[in-house]
């Protein structure tokens, strides 16, 4: 005899499987479209540029859930461009959009410009993980260039999510999924950017330069 | 029919629930007009694992009663202080708050939407035994059950209360109930179902009522 757990759990596949194949074949269309909340910390004092991508722009993920064969069309393009406008608004001194990444900035009015990529959206469903829960990984990167273009650094970071699964508002679910990994993504680089060697760095040759800046006004 | 059917709606809620309610006070609260309680759940590997069903029993036995409490809404305080909630670095014990407090902004903002003591949840309701069967069918007759289902779940939830001023705990409840539903099925099916979450809830907030009342008696 099966265990209680092994029983409930095909239940539930069964359930979901009917409910699945009720959609066989049909792409399941989500544009994601919340917006993550205002951070509460401390601007850097650097001015920085940002610049994306058009892939970045209208990102969308068009394909299968890991482990099963439910397919998704999912618009997250727009929502990125939000979230990442809020975090580096909060983030830093000053932000200006940079449509050009090889124009040539004046250093002296920007510190670094910045761009985010999404490399990777992977979604499971109660199907794939055996549990009550969709679950959505967002893999970024961020690249750091100097204002002349030049590119200094790549970091990697990603966001994970999970919602308890809802009985027919499967993308419900995946949207709230789908909304806590970029929030858990927005904590990582809220956490991380600033202690990163480079972004130290140049906060060192800021201060630097503003001490010098200060002695020669003074004397 | 009327009587099967009174039968039926009886039998649904009459399934039997064992509760055992723990309760462990540190301090004292003061509770005032001006400061209110935030109830969180705990959330782990960026999720949620607390059901929303369970947020919403407790939630609501707080904020209703003779003498309700004034209840922050859990996703504005949230948003409010976001990222320093998010399940990634969310504080996990009272003695990481001084440093969360420390934090620029952080404190202003507890301050400003006037929460003083934060309610974290944790736990879930869950199956863990159960077995038989029922074969059901519809022909131009008309249609019926036949057999027995049972199963077993235990609710098993746990609220500790944090003080956002003296960055200590208040104290902490912990509420487990079990139960067993039937369904057995003669033509008609009859849920007797053993509502443990609900027991698990009204138990949990009664006693955290206590502990945020200040109330003696614990």
């Amino acid at each position: 005899m099966h265990s209680p757990d092994r029983q409930g759990y095909g239940y539930r596949l069964l359930v979901f499987g009917a409910v699945a194949s009720l959609g066989l074949g049909c792409t399941t269309t989500l544009h994601i479209d919340a917006a993550v909340p205002r951070p509460v910390v401390e601007a850097l004092p650097l001015d920085v540029g940002v610049h994306y991508q058009d892939s970045f722009r209208d990102y969308e993920f068009d394909g299968e859930a890991a482990d099963d064969e439910s397919r998704w069309d999912i618009e997250l393009g727009p929502a990125q461009v939000r979230l990442f406008d809020q975090l580096f608004e909060t983030q830093f001194r000053s932000v200006t959009r940079v449509d050009d990444l090889h124009a040539i900035l004046d250093p002296a009015r920007m510190d670094m410009v910045l761009e985010p990529a999404i490399e990777e959206y992977s979604l499971r469903t109660p199907w794939g993980t055996g549990t009550d829960f969709y679950e959505v990984t967002i893999r970024y990167s961020l690249s750091y260039y100097s204002p002349g273009g030049e590119l200094i650094a790549r970091w990697p970071f990603e966001g994970h999510g999970r919602t308890r699964s809802s009985f027919f508002s499967n993308d419900e679910s995946v949207e709230k999924a789908t909304i806590a990994a970029m929030r858990d993504a927005a904590t990582v680089l809220i956490l991380e950017l600033r202690d990163k060697p480079e972004v130290k760095g140049l906060l060192q040759v800021k201060r630097t330069r503003d001490g010098k800046l200060h002695k020669d006004v003074d004397s | 029919m009327r009587g099967l059917a009174a039968l039926i709606l009886v039998s649904a809620f009459t399934a039997c629930t064992t509760a055992r309610i723990d309760v462990a006070r540190h301090s004292k609260a003061s509770i005032d007009a001006d400061l209110g309680v935030v109830v969180l759940a705990r959330q782990h590997d960026g999720g949620q694992d607390t059901e929303e069903s369970f947020m919403d029993c407790v939630t609501g036995a707080l904020s209703d009663g003779e003498t309700p409490i004034s209840l922050y809404p859990e996703q504005d305080f949230v948003d409010a202080l976001f990222p320093w909630f998010e399940p990634r670095i969310a504080p996990t014990t009272p003695e990481a708050l001084p440093a969360l407090l420390n934090r620029p902004g952080v404190g202003e903002k507890i301050m400003d939407i006037g929460v003083r003591y934060l309610v974290w949840v944790d736990g879930n309701s869950e199956r863990v035994d159960g077995g038989g069967g029922m074969s059901c069918a519809v022909g131009p007759g008309g249609g019926g059950c036949l057999g027995f289902v049972w199963w077993d779940t235990a609710s098993d939830y746990e609220a500790v209360i944090w003080d956002l001023q003296g960055g200590e705990s208040l104290g902490a409840v912990s509420a487990d109930a079990t139960g067993m539903s039937y369904v057995p099925a003669l033509i008609v099916p009859l849920p007797l179902i053993a509502r443990t979450q609900a027991a698990a809830c009204r138990g949990l907030a009664e006693q955290l009522r206590g502990l945020l009342d200040g109330d003696d008696a614990l």
